[in-house]
């Protein structure tokens, strides 16, 4: 029978911390170096911790079923790193859509001369840099040479020319399809007249623009079918005038009224 | 193993290459095995090969050291006892009680006593624990787990876990001494 001091001592002696329990678990405690009451447990753990050597014969077996079932695996289906790569062309074509989206408008705008003043400016740079002419944001609208009466001019879209800036980029757009259309260079107007000059020096000397000169630095004709007034092969005065003094277009024709001059062939003959 | 030499085992068997599973299968199957067959003795052969089926096809999708794929790999093991016996709701055949015979007496020469059992009768002696200490001896000693590994396996805290080895290791004492003085 056991009496109350024998229970107080088995209590006492089966006290166990946490770290000793986690080390006899581990079986990393001798019997000997147990706690007072846990010898026994100890080496039943130990004893535990004896593992029996694996069967040959069942070991290849199934390291041959995990060999193949791997191989499958890998043949089968694309690993999580070729999923995402199968996925990368449609994500590139997804971003050059939209990349070009963006291109093609931010260039419509430009063209336009709708982009804010400072991406005006830069767009004017880049696309002056390839030979392009754009308007820049600071081009004002020109009060003058505009007839009395007459709407503003108006490039071949029919949208109001309001700057400088759209009517040389309306200038060159139609000139350049012009000379396409005739074979003539007509190519370089825009930027000629976008510095003043004229573009009579073109190879036949004439305007191909009917109604109004192209690339007079001030840009008013007075002649209502105004020519350039280029002989054929004549180099272009050095402010490209064809004889034109300054001065505001008079003639019903006479168009441009741009600070800079541009004969808009909005009446093409 | 050293930190890098786990990892180019673990590479060689994502990849597939029968040196690296071979020398995983040699670590891990004994401890697997033994696991097992305390909770299906009859089973315990066949639930390994499936393990090792699993581990498979899952290998190529861990990501962890060496002690996370140990405790890996019995998470598959419990997982796959849990489902052999929702399936065949086969009652869980604890080892009959065992008769440790021979002499005993206490403090160290106790301890040899257990020490010097067979590992399949010191799991006998274990079997008689409820079954919840049960599961978190087995794990910690068989499995080699730590106490947080043990708990995630198991879905507990691992506070709960220390708990429960506790009393584990209590109860293994007294039924060790009373045994020891019953005989």
């Amino acid at each position: 029978m056991t009496g109350p001091r024998d229970l107080q001592g088995e209590m006492r002696k089966l006290l166990l911390d946490r770290d000793t329990a986690d080390r006899l678990l581990s079986g990393s405690v001798a019997p000997d170096d147990a706690p007072p009451g846990y010898a026994g447990v100890a080496g039943l753990l130990r004893s535990c911790t004896r593992l029996s050597t694996p069967d040959g014969k069942r070991e290849r077996a199934t390291i041959l079923a995990m060999t193949e079932t791997i191989r499958s695996r890998r043949s089968a289906s694309p690993s999580v790193f070729g999923r995402a790569a199968a996925r990368r062309p449609l994500r590139l074509k997804l971003v050059g859509v939209g990349v070009g989206a963006m291109l093609v408008g931010t260039s419509g705008l430009a063209f336009a001369g709708e982009l804010p003043a400072p991406a005006q400016r830069i767009a004017h740079t880049v696309f002056a840099s390839i030979g392009v002419d754009i308007p820049t944001p600071d081009a004002p609208a020109s009060p003058e040479g505009v007839p009395n009466g007459s709407e503003p001019p108006r490039s071949v879209e029919g949208s109001p020319i309001a700057t400088k800036g759209d009517a040389i980029s309306s200038i060159a757009r139609n000139h350049v399809g012009r000379a396409g259309a005739h074979g003539a260079h007509g190519v370089t107007v825009s930027t000629e007249a976008s510095d003043g000059h004229s573009q009579a020096g073109q190879p036949h000397g004439q305007s191909e623009q009917p109604h109004g000169q192209s690339g007079q630095p001030h840009g008013q004709s007075e002649q209502p079918h105004g020519q350039s007034g280029q002989p054929h092969g004549q180099p272009a005065q050095p402010h490209g005038q064809s004889g034109q003094p300054l001065g505001q277009s008079e003639g019903p024709h006479g168009n441009s009224g741009e600070p800079h001059g541009h004969s808009d062939a909005t009446h093409p003959a | 193993m050293s930190i890098e030499a786990f990892e180019s085992v673990l590479s060689g068997a994502q990849a597939g290459a029968e040196w690296a599973l071979t020398i995983l299968y040699r670590d891990l199957h004994p401890r697997v095995l033994r696991y097992l067959s305390v909770r299906e003795p009859a089973e315990a052969e066949d639930l390994a090969s499936e393990v090792w089926l699993d581990v498979a096809q899952g290998i190529g999708r861990f990501r962890g050291d060496e002690d996370g794929f140990r405790a890996w790999v019995f998470t598959i093991a419990r997982r796959r006892l849990l489902d052999l016996r929702r399936r065949a709701s086969v009652r869980r055949g604890k080892p009959a009680p065992l008769d440790l015979g021979g002499d005993r007496g206490t403090g160290d020469v106790e301890g040899e006593a257990m020490a010097s059992l067979g590992s399949d009768e010191a799991i006998a002696l274990i079997a008689s624990l409820p079954s919840d200490q049960y599961d978190v001896v087995l794990l910690r000693i068989i499995g080699d787990l730590s106490v947080a590994d043990v708990a995630r396996i198991l879905g507990k805290r691992p506070g709960a876990v220390r708990a429960l080895q506790h009393r584990a290791l209590k109860r293994l004492a007294r039924i060790i001494s009373r045994e020891a003085v019953t005989e």
